[in-house]
């Protein structure tokens, strides 16, 4: 059965790359992205993270590779159905929220306007108040909203919660929690710190250095990763007969990820991997990747 | 209804903490028989955690025979013959604190004991609540 | 998107206005007065008139003694259709990428090409009117001087007209929309705005106007070398030269030391000008009568609309490219 004709992806990337001058702001970045899902977007400051999210809302054209939103190449149409909230949650401080909304209304052919409302009055931010006067939790809520009342496809939010508070944050969260569970939509969050998208996401992309070191299920990637502890002197052994992602050695003791079988001697007490700790391992060894196809073991993901 | 409540570090998987908190429930009678659970949408709002990890809960609960879901109306808490009387559980504290104390005895230290409890469940695989109630009245 | 483009900029447009209308409302109040003084001095029957000293000395006294504080706002006009089109277009395009919400516009359903149009041909209508009402407010007032100097000689008469006035504010407007289209930053596209304006002004005032179509070139004998005869005093005499008998042109150096007895011995005795008449040196002066002063307009908006044209077009196409 061809996958691809049942469960066209929401986005599909082939080797995308962006350059500016000489330097590259991603490189050689293949992506698919089921329907549905919601997928976290990670990696250190600079890594490309927005500039990824910018191409895939059409606003930047990339280098070189291609990139297919919702089945087609990014042009007007798809982009009626993708939306899009950059870092800060740009909006027009001069405009009251009312006058916000009636922008977004009218540049746009679906608007769901009373979802709108109702979203307002739950959250007590008043219609008629300049933007600009807003807190900034609630200004993100306005950019979410607006963003959500486009009834899109495919949600990009880059950055949602690095400016907001924690309180904030869990309203967001619920907020797009709320969509996800709508159905209809898939949803790319972006992060430099993972636990913030931990529960939230059920797939997960790592982006290095502008290019993609981890993608994959999540359930998928804790399940074939371990975290062994045991003897240092057989920290060799266990390197060569096994994949180690990352390993660090105190005194006497090693604790490594590892990918795939673990060993079955006793000298090795395996636990389960927190996705944190997967992250940041693989941060750490930059060589290392864990990517769908025949490189990894991570299945390829279609939906 | 029921409020869940996560608890990021306890390295208990979300699902399998809302499935435990109403099993819980159900044992201590806070849930009763029909009682409706909230939707996957309300659930994954308010804890603003991903709509599949409830999925996932709410079908484990299913297949363990606990709820039962009907598309369109909900997911229900179905008669179920796995309340734990009080007596029954202060015996099995009681059990629970020799056992610890000999293991303290023997040198374990508390992580100690929790790498072995939670190794020594894997020899006993668990069963459907309904089973064990059998198993119980059959005289164990 | 017409709603959301003047909500952002009535702020700027509504100051705009009021600052225009306070100098339209001078200038027509002030224009009673004036008209009224001009059609008791009799200067009309000077019109034109050259050669004369009376109309000269009576039109001097006039223009020097009556237009009172207003003569000074040529500058003023100069500058507000400068800043029309400075502060309206620069920031057209670099604000939406200061505030960041460039990213909000262009990833809604209307096309870039639709939004920049949308904004630009409703700040372009908006200008054109502002400008032309501001022009003819002051072409209103200052009818008198016009009808003495004409539309060369004093710069103002040509410059303020509706016409040239909305034509300079709109090429303010391109500049500025095609400088925040490339520089995305604010501040940098209104210098650069304010000197491409000024420079380019400059440049089509001085070196290109005079040549609009070809001189009329009159030749006078060397005695009336100053006073070209049978000419209007509205005539735009540009330029003069003295020129030999085989058409070569005789610089004012040369000319000095031939009727400089000192150093031509042969100049002793003669009149300066006879000298020169054996020489076979004439006087030349290249002169665009003052009836052209219609056409020139025409011809100088038409170069300004061309200059428009591929300022918009830039713009446009900076827009399009989707490269930050």
């Amino acid at each position: 059965m061809n996958q691809a004709a049942v469960n066209p992806a929401a986005v599909s990337a082939h080797r995308l790359g962006r350059r500016y001058g000489k330097l590259w702001a991603l490189r050689d970045c293949s992506l698919r992205l089921g329907p549905g899902s919601v997928v976290a977007l990670v990696g250190p400051n600079g890594a490309g993270k927005s500039t990824l999210l910018n191409i895939l809302a059409g606003l930047i054209e990339p280098s070189e590779g291609e990139v297919r939103i919702l089945g087609e190449t990014p042009n007007d149409r798809v982009r009626s159905r993708v939306a899009f909230t950059a870092q800060n949650h740009p909006l027009y401080r001069s405009l009251t929220v009312a006058q916000t909304m009636r922008a977004g209304r009218l540049l746009n052919t679906e608007w769901d306007e009373p979802m709108a409302r109702e979203r307002f009055a739950q959250l007590d931010i008043p219609l008629d108040r300049r933007v600009g006067r807003l807190s900034t939790g609630q200004q993100a809520q306005v950019s979410l909203t607006l963003a959500l009342a486009k009834r899109p496809q495919l949600l990009l939010l880059d950055e949602p919660l690095a400016a907001l508070d924690p309180v904030a944050r869990q309203v967001f969260m619920q907020t797009v929690m709320g969509a996800a569970a709508d159905g209809e939509v898939t949803i790319v969050l972006s992060s430099h710190v993972i636990t913030d998208l931990e529960r939230v996401c059920d797939h997960l992309i790592v982006l290095d250095h502008g290019r993609v070191q981890v993608a994959g299920a999540v359930d998928d990637l804790l399940a074939e990763h371990t975290v062994l502890s045991g003897p240092a002197d057989q920290a060799e052994s266990l390197r060569r007969n096994h994949v180690v992602i990352g390993a660090s050695t105190v005194g006497r003791q090693t604790i490594a990820l590892v990918r795939g079988e673990t060993p079955h001697d006793e000298a090795w007490r395996a636990e389960p991997v927190g996705l944190e700790e997967l992250v940041v391992t693989y941060l750490r060894n930059p060589h290392q990747a864990a990517l769908p196809g025949p490189r990894g073991i991570v299945k390829d993901q279609v939906a | 209804m029921i409020e869940f409540r996560l608890d990021t570090s306890s390295g208990v998987p979300p699902y399998l903490q809302i499935v435990r908190q109403v099993e819980h429930a159900i044992r201590l009678g806070l849930l009763r028989t029909g009682d409706r659970l909230p939707t996957v949408k309300e659930v994954a709002s308010s804890l603003a955690v991903n709509p599949n990890t409830v999925l996932k809960a709410y079908r484990e609960l299913d297949h363990r025979g606990l709820t039962s879901g009907k598309v369109g109306s909900g997911t229900f808490i179905e008669p179920s013959r796995s309340v734990v009387s009080p007596a029954q559980l202060k015996l099995l504290r009681r059990s629970l604190h020799n056992w610890i104390r000999g293991a303290r005895a023997a040198g374990l230290t508390d992580a100690d004991i929790d790498a072995f409890v939670a190794d020594a469940r894997k020899d006993i695989p668990e069963r459907q609540i309904g089973e064990v109630r059998r198993d119980e009245s059959g005289g164990r | 998107m017409m709603w959301l483009s003047w909500r952002l900029h009535r702020a700027a447009v509504f100051t705009f206005v009021l600052v225009i209308g306070g100098l339209v409302a001078l200038y027509l109040v002030d224009s009673i007065r004036l008209h009224d003084l001009y059609a008791a001095s009799g200067l009309e029957k000077c019109i034109g008139v050259l050669n004369d000293t009376s109309c000269a000395t009576r039109r001097q006294v006039f223009l020097a003694e009556n237009l009172g504080l207003l003569q000074h706002t040529d500058y003023v006009l100069a500058v507000v259709t400068g800043a029309l089109g400075v502060v309206l277009g620069a920031p057209m395009v670099s604000t939406e990428f200061e505030r960041g919400t460039w990213q909000w516009i262009w990833t809604q359903r209307i096309s870039r090409t639709r939004w920049l149009a949308v904004n630009v041909t409703m700040m372009a209508v908006i200008i054109v009117g502002l400008g032309a009402t501001l022009g003819a407010a002051y072409t209103w007032w200052y009818k008198p001087v016009a009808a003495q100097t004409g539309p060369f000689t004093n710069v103002s008469v040509f410059d303020n007209t509706p016409l040239m006035c909305a034509v300079f504010s709109l090429f303010g407007f391109a500049v500025g929309v095609a400088a925040s289209a490339f520089l995305r930053r604010t501040l940098g596209a209104m210098g650069i705005t304010v000197a491409v304006f000024l420079v380019t002004r400059f440049i089509v005032l001085y070196w290109l106007r005079p040549h609009y179509m070809a001189p009329i070139v009159v030749e006078s004998p060397a005695n009336q070398a100053e006073r070209p005869l049978g000419f209007d005093a509205r005539d735009w005499s540009f330029h003069s030269v003295w020129v030999d008998a085989s058409g070569h042109e005789v610089s004012s150096t040369d000319v000095a030391r031939l009727i400089s007895p000192d150093l031509n011995p042969a100049a002793a005795g003669h009149q300066w000008y006879e000298v020169l008449q054996q020489n076979g040196i004439h006087y030349y002066t290249l002169v665009q009568p003052y009836q052209r002063g219609g056409i020139f307009q025409l011809i100088e908006a038409g170069i300004f609309l061309a200059l428009i044209a591929i300022c918009g077009t830039l713009a446009f196409w900076r827009i399009r490219r989707r490269t930050i």
